[in-house]
C-alpha cells in the first residue's frame, strides 16, 4: 500500500516542484485511485469534486484552490440539482456543470457563453 | 456508362431543384444539410445571390459556426447589410466590443443603436445600454458580497442570504460537526486528533466564507443574466 502511494505521489506530478502542491495533489490522487472507486460515482457535479479540487489548485494555487475545493465539497449535496439552470451552468454528462472558472471570485467570466445563447434561443 | 447515368439524372444538378431541396431541409431544421445544398446551388448557378448567402449565414449561425458566418458575410453584395450582419454575429458570439467598433460610423441609425445597446446589455452595462435602447424597469437588484461574507461568519449564513437553503444547511452541519469533533478530542486529551479535526474545521469554515461571497457573485450574475435575457428577447 505504501509503495502504491509513493508511486502515485511521484508519478502524478513529475514536473511539480512546490512541495505543498505535491502533497495536495498526492492526496487527491490517492483518493481518486483508491477511495473513489470503492465509493462509486456519487458526486452531483461535473467535474467531480476531486477533479474540481485538482483543477482549482492547478489553476489558482494552493490558497484559492483549497478554499474553492472546500466550498465545493459543502455545495455537493442533493439541493445542487435544483439550481442547475440558475446558479450553475446547466447539465453536462448527466451532472450539474460547475467548472472551477465559474467559482473564482476574482474572475469576471462566470459562465460559458454557449449556455447563454441556448437560453436566449 | 457513368456519364450516361449522370445525364439521365440531370435533375440532380438542376439549380432550381437544388434550391427547393435546400429550402425544404431548412424548413425541416436540418441546417447542416441545408447549408451544403445552398453552397451547391451557388456553385451550380455560378452566381452570388444575396438571399442564398443570407440563408447560408443563417444556417451557420444556427449551427454556432460563427467564424465561418463572419467570413460568409463578406460575400453579401450590400455593404451596409454586411456590416449589420457581421455585428449581429459578433453579438451572438459574445464579442461585444467588436460590435461597437464595427458600428461606430453608423451610430445615428436606429438599427445600429439597437445593436450597440444590446452589446452593452451583453456586458451587463445596463446603464450605458439605456442610452441606446429602451430597457425594462426596474434594473436587477444585486446583493452585496461584503454582507454575504459577513453573514457567512455564521456557518451557512451567506448561502441563506442568497436563498440557497440546502447549501446553507449543509455548510452549517459540516462545520458544526467538525467543531464538535475537535471539542470532543480536546476534552479526551487526544492532541493529534484534535489538531487534525481543528485544521479541517478551519479549512471548511474559510471555505464557507469564500462560498458565501461566491454565492453572492453567482446570485448577482444570475440576476443580470435574467435581465439580459429579457432585453435580448425584446431585441429580437
Amino acid at each position: 500500500m505504501t509503495f502504491l502511494i509513493i508511486i502515485l505521489v511521484f508519478n502524478q506530478h513529475p514536473k511539480e516542484t512546490n512541495p505543498v502542491k505535491i502533497v495536495f495533489g498526492a492526496g487527491i490522487c490517492v483518493y481518486q485511485k483508491i477511495i473513489s472507486p470503492v465509493q462509486g460515482d456519487v458526486c452531483n457535479f461535473y467535474p467531480s469534486c476531486s477533479h474540481f479540487a485538482g483543477e482549482a489548485i492547478e489553476k489558482y494555487g494552493i490558497f484559492w484552490g483549497t478554499l474553492m475545493a472546500s466550498d465545493r465539497l459543502m455545495r455537493c449535496n442533493h439541493s445542487a440539482v435544483n439550481y442547475y439552470d440558475t446558479f450553475y451552468s446547466g447539465i453536462k454528462n448527466g451532472k450539474v456543470n460547475d467548472p472551477p472558472e465559474n467559482n473564482f471570485i476574482l474572475s469576471p467570466i462566470r459562465k460559458p457563453f454557449d449556455i447563454i445563447i441556448e437560453k436566449i434561443e | 456508362m457513368m456519364i450516361y447515368f449522370l445525364f439521365l439524372q440531370s435533375e440532380l444538378f438542376n439549380p432550381d431543384q437544388v434550391l427547393k431541396f435546400a429550402d425544404y431541409l431548412y424548413l425541416q431544421a436540418d441546417f447542416n444539410s441545408a447549408l451544403n445544398e445552398y453552397r451547391r446551388y451557388l456553385f451550380l448557378c455560378d452566381s452570388n445571390k444575396q438571399e442564398v448567402n443570407e440563408k447560408i449565414i443563417d444556417c451557420l449561425v444556427r449551427l454556432k459556426r460563427y467564424d465561418e458566418a463572419i467570413k460568409s458575410a463578406d460575400y453579401l453584395s450590400d455593404t451596409t447589410a454586411a456590416v449589420y450582419t457581421k455585428s449581429l454575429i459578433y453579438l451572438l458570439k459574445g464579442d461585444y466590443p467588436i460590435v461597437r467598433e464595427l458600428l461606430k460610423n453608423m451610430i445615428d441609425e436606429t438599427k445600429s443603436k439597437r445593436l450597440i445597446g444590446l452589446s452593452y446589455a451583453g456586458e451587463f452595462n445596463f446603464l450605458k445600454a439605456k442610452e441606446f435602447i429602451d430597457i425594462p424597469h426596474p434594473l436587477p437588484k444585486h446583493k452585496s458580497p461584503v454582507i454575504g461574507g459577513l453573514f457567512s461568519l455564521f456557518p451557512g449564513g451567506g448561502h441563506f442570504y442568497c436563498q440557497r437553503v440546502g447549501d446553507g444547511i449543509y455548510s452549517m452541519l459540516v462545520i458544526t460537526t467538525g467543531s464538535l469533533v475537535s471539542y470532543y478530542c480536546y476534552h479526551q486529551n487526544e492532541k493529534t486528533k484534535f489538531y487534525i479535526s481543528l485544521g479541517i474545521s478551519i479549512i471548511f469554515y474559510a471555505g464557507n466564507i469564500y462560498g458565501g461571497i461566491n454565492a453572492v457573485h453567482n446570485y448577482n450574475y444570475y440576476e443580470n443574466e435574467k435581465y439580459r435575457e429579457i432585453i435580448f428577447n425584446r431585441g429580437q
